[in-house]
């Protein structure tokens, strides 16, 4: 037998997905084979052996009320099937009258544990019916899918894979104990973080039963990896989804825990409280059953001795492909802690039932540099009923698709001036300036501390060099700086040799005042005209930095932020223009 | 080039997303060297609506690197299939992420998944289900129109992925599928104009272990009635059409005028009038963080309808019960 078709056998320990009519459940098929499914016990013995995807119809035994064992049955025409001979075309014929069905209750129920076969039971129940004949076909059909859920003969047995289990899970689901993660935000969320089989994830799930957990190892290769961080405030049943997809040991050890609180822990303390660190060990127990829950109860026992391999370590000493949130707590801090250990251009992903939470921390993310594509979400999604002549939505909708809130995590760039001068940070250029230029400037500024250079400084150091926003702006404030600074070392200099001046120099500089009182005169003019110009491109850089940042930043901050420095650009123009007037002065000295 | 693998440094050859913002994204090769139309060879120099770049000044950055545009400045990102889908030539019409993640979940797709897809159109979803089946898994895509067959071909081949995609030109409505898929399929997924014909070829390339998975993309309410109708005949399962729409909202500041300056109506107790004049300061501003949705969101994309394919049934049988339960469901 190949290890393929081992793999599609159903084994006592597996996990199966059965399905019966229209219900599907999750059941962990035991040597002794037993389903028990409403009143109904099934003797699931026969399916062990048979691959999955088969379908069995239901056998009563003899000597047992409701005991069913099952035989193969893979053909389709032989399941349930009701002639129903004729149809009303309207319902002005039908009363309701609770006496339309001729068979009690009682006489039901003995039926049905007599062993009588459903179909035969549904047969009887056409036949008793006196309104049946006169239903609309549609309500006959409705009639027949009520009674199928109820008598259907047939189960079949399904390979356990994210999709059946996602749905599964989802019909259980008991809010706000649980999260109730509908099928297709799993699938945007598992699309968002653009995973890579052999990449390395960070997951925070908490309260969906451990369905990230299975979906991302699931998606993962054998050189993929994923990190679980879990939190100590316990859940019922947190493996659930994992323990159902009957993943193989070597799939399981793909995934290291940590626990949320050494994560938080080693924050705050920044070093690793090594004993604490909890990793699962899923030991290969000797006997060679393929799966057991020892594995994963070994999960729920706290503060195993660590290995050189431990979680937190991998974490700390690795850059992630992608981070995953989905839970009930607020993650914003979490998020935020977590955020650093991504590699560049990488993706991050936070589920919450809730819009509120997601909003407060897309507010607050926004205003950062380091995160870029930020996207709030849900789903608006429709089922149709597509049937000849019948075909139209869903009559009920489902709008519990939840929220996502994704971006992906880029450059971290310098936040402030000082900052960015000690940091080793990859960008050698802010705002055009090397560092070297800017830092001189700056000594000069402090240097010589005229009123214009404390100036436009302070409007510096308060816009924050290297600050994303603003940064033509920030280099024409730097250019002006750099001007000033240099003409006040010029002048600084012409001052000292101007101690010992003969008397036509004296002339010669009156001349030049002159000369110079003219000049601003004139450059009054052209300063008038230059202002405007100025006032111009700033409304354009407005409206520029206005569609560009619409969606990602605050645009009324930006707006007064703007305002501001346009009052204090206009003045820096001003000091600029003059600065003009002196530099063509100089020259005439020289 | 950087397409099957997830890299850190860009490269000459790599295809790199600028993003400017997220209204503005474009990919890009990464070539220092272009020609103009004269047929010279030039320095390659994008021009964006922020200012020049110089493409060759991008190698040795990291993805996620912000660059200097001359008038502003930019990231260069790693071209996920997202982003990809986002920037893409259009040579068809293609289908968006929400779908793409629907898609991938529905037809069950993990690495090693075998998955046959018609037709290849662009690519969009193409490259998406590459990255998800990588690298042992493999995507046999068809499409009869022959430029657009090779054009994808070219771009298969220059992304790195000939090892997982395979392109061919064929119509699979009249030929269906070719030989080397016959049984192995996990997954058939069909968007083009006729589906319902493709079905007969389907079962034929999915694998005979049965619970292979199928799905349709269609914008026409009939062609999904037409395919149902077929999958049904069939002896598919667990038939499902749904239509997903991704609604997305965008965080605002806002301000709004309150009405705290005003006081209950004027009473006889002259001792809160007095307060009220006192108080009576105007409309006060109040300021808050709006949740607002788009203007003018995506209404339709296609239905997707999926099913699942037991175990090898004789062809052509009534329509089974279950079946249609499924579907009115
Ligand atoms: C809408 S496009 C597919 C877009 C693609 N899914 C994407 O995301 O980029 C439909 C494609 O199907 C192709 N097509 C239509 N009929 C076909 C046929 N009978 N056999 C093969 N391809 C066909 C067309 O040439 C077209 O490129």
């Amino acid at each position: 037998m190949t290890a393929t078709s081992v793999e599609n056998m159903i084994t006592p320990g597996h996990y199966l997905i059965i399905n019966k009519n229209e219900t599907y459940l999750i059941h962990q098929i035991s040597n002794k084979a037993i389903l028990k499914l409403g009143r109904d016990v099934i003797d699931l013995k026969m399916a062990i052996g048979q691959s999955y995807s088969s379908t069995y119809k239901l056998e009563p035994v003899t000597d047992k009320k409701r005991h069913y064992t099952l035989v193969v049955c893979n053909d389709n025409q032989a399941r349930n099937q009701w002639a129903t001979n004729g149809c009303g075309t309207d319902n002005k014929l039908i009363t309701d009258d609770s006496s339309s069905q001729l068979l009690s209750t009682d006489e039901i129920i003995a039926l049905k544990e007599s062993g009588e076969t459903g179909q035969n039971i549904v047969e009887r129940l056409l036949k008793n019916s006196k309104t049946f004949q006169l239903k609309t076909e549609y309500a006959q059909e409705k009639y027949l899918k009520k009674k199928a859920r109820k008598y259907c003969d047939y189960i079949t047995i399904f390979k356990p894979t994210i999709r059946l289990i996602t749905d599964v899970l989802y019909k259980q689901q008991t809010i706000p104990k649980t999260i109730a993660l509908r099928f297709d935000t799993l699938a945007q969320i598992l699309c968002r973080i653009n995973l890579d089989p052999g990449g390395k994830y960070l997951l925070y799930e908490n309260g969906s039963q451990g369905l990230l957990q299975a979906a991302l190892l699931n998606q993962l290769h054998d050189n993929g990896s994923l990190v679980h961080i879990f939190s100590s405030t316990s859940e019922q049943n947190p493996l659930k989804a994992v323990k159902a997809m009957n993943f193989s040991e070597s799939k399981i050890k793909q995934m290291l825990t940590v626990s949320l609180d050494e994560i938080l822990n080693t924050k705050s303390e920044y070093d690793i409280p090594e004993e604490k660190v909890e990793e699962v060990v899923f030991n290969c127990s000797d006997d060679k059953k393929r799966k057991s829950d020892e594995a994963y109860t070994q999960l729920k026992k706290k503060h195993r001795p660590i290995t050189s391999t431990d979680g937190l370590n991998f974490i700390q000493s690795n850059k992630f492909d992608g981070l995953i949130v989905v839970c009930r707590e607020e993650p914003n801090e979490f998020v935020k802690i977590l955020l650093p250990y991504l590699s560049l251009s990488r993706p991050f992903v936070v589920y919450s039932a809730y819009k509120e939470i997601l909003v407060t921390m897309y507010a607050e993310f926004k205003m950062r540099r380091d995160l870029v594509f930020l996207r709030l979400t849900d789903n608006f999604l429709r089922h149709h009923q597509v049937l000849p002549n019948r075909t139209h939505p869903d009559v009920t909708m489902d709008d519990g698709s939840g929220y996502l809130f994704s971006g992906l995590f880029v450059t971290v760039i310098c936040q402030t001036y000082e900052y960015s001068l000690t940091a080793d940070s990859e960008e050698n250029y802010i705002c055009g300036f090397s560092k070297k230029q800017i830092q001189d400037t700056l000594l000069y500024a402090k240097k010589y501390p005229t009123k214009g250079i404390a100036l436009n400084y302070a409007c510096l150091k308060e816009q924050n060099i290297g600050n994303d926003r603003c940064l033509t702006e920030q280099y024409k404030l730097i250019e002006c700086l750099r001007k000033e600074c240099f003409l006040t070392n010029e002048q600084g200099n012409e001052i000292t040799k101007g101690t010992n001046i003969p008397k036509d120099q004296i002339l010669k500089n009156q001349e030049i005042k002159k000369r110079y009182q003219e000049s601003i005169v004139k450059g009054n003019e052209e300063l008038d005209n230059a202002v405007k110009y100025y006032e111009e491109t700033m409304l354009e850089h407005l409206q520029s930095i206005d569609n560009l940042m619409k969606k990602r930043i605050y645009v009324d901050d930006i707006n007064i932020a703007l305002t501001n420095l346009k009052i204090e650009l206009t003045a820096a123009i001003r000091r600029q223009m003059l600065n003009i007037n002196i530099d063509q002065n100089l020259n005439l000295l020289y | 080039m950087s397409f099957n693998c997830y890299k850190d440094i860009i490269e000459e050859g790599d295809t790199v997303i600028l993003y400017i913002n997220p209204q503005a994204m474009y990919a890009i090769q990464a070539l220092s060297i272009i020609e103009n139309r004269k047929g010279e060879k030039v320095e390659n120099i994008m021009q964006t609506k922020y200012g020049a770049l110089k493409i060759s000044s991008l190698f040795g950055k990291r993805f996620g690197s912000k660059v200097n545009l001359s008038n502003g400045w930019a990231y260069v990102l790693y071209p996920t299939p997202e982003l990809w889908t986002q920037t893409l030539p259009h040579r068809t019409q293609i289908i968006y992420t929400p779908d793409i993640g629907l898609i991938m979940f529905m037809l069950e797709l993990k690495p090693g998944s075998i998955v046959v897809e018609s037709g290849t159109g662009s690519g969009s979803l193409t490259h998406a289900m590459a990255f998800r089946v990588k690298p042992s898994g493999h995507i046999y895509t068809y499409d009869f129109h022959e430029q657009r067959a090779e054009q994808a071909q070219k771009e298969f081949k220059s992304h790195g992925l000939s090892d997982i995609v395979t392109s061919q030109c064929r119509d699979v409505c009249q030929n269906g599928f070719s030989d080397e898929v016959v049984g192995k399929a996990d997954a058939v997924f069909l968007d083009l104009p006729h589906p319902h014909l493709v079905v007969p070829f389907a079962i034929k390339a999915l694998k005979s272990t049965g619970g292979g998975r199928i799905c349709t993309f269609s914008p026409c309410i009939e062609q999904v009635m037409r395919t149902c109708q077929v999958l049904k005949d069939h002896g598919f399962i667990q038939l499902t059409t749904i239509e997903c729409l991704e609604k997305e909202y965008q965080v605002l500041n806002r301000t709004v005028t309150t009405f705290t300056g005003i006081r209950q109506l004027p009473s006889t107790d002259s001792q809160s009038q007095n307060a009220a004049a006192e108080e009576s300061a105007g409309p006060a501003e109040k300021k808050f963080v709006a949740c607002v949705p788009s203007a003018c969101p995506r209404g339709h994309t296609g239905y997707l309808t999926t099913a699942t394919y037991l175990m090898e049934n004789p062809l052509s049988r009534r329509s089974d019960t279950e079946g249609e339960n499924k579907c009115e469901n």
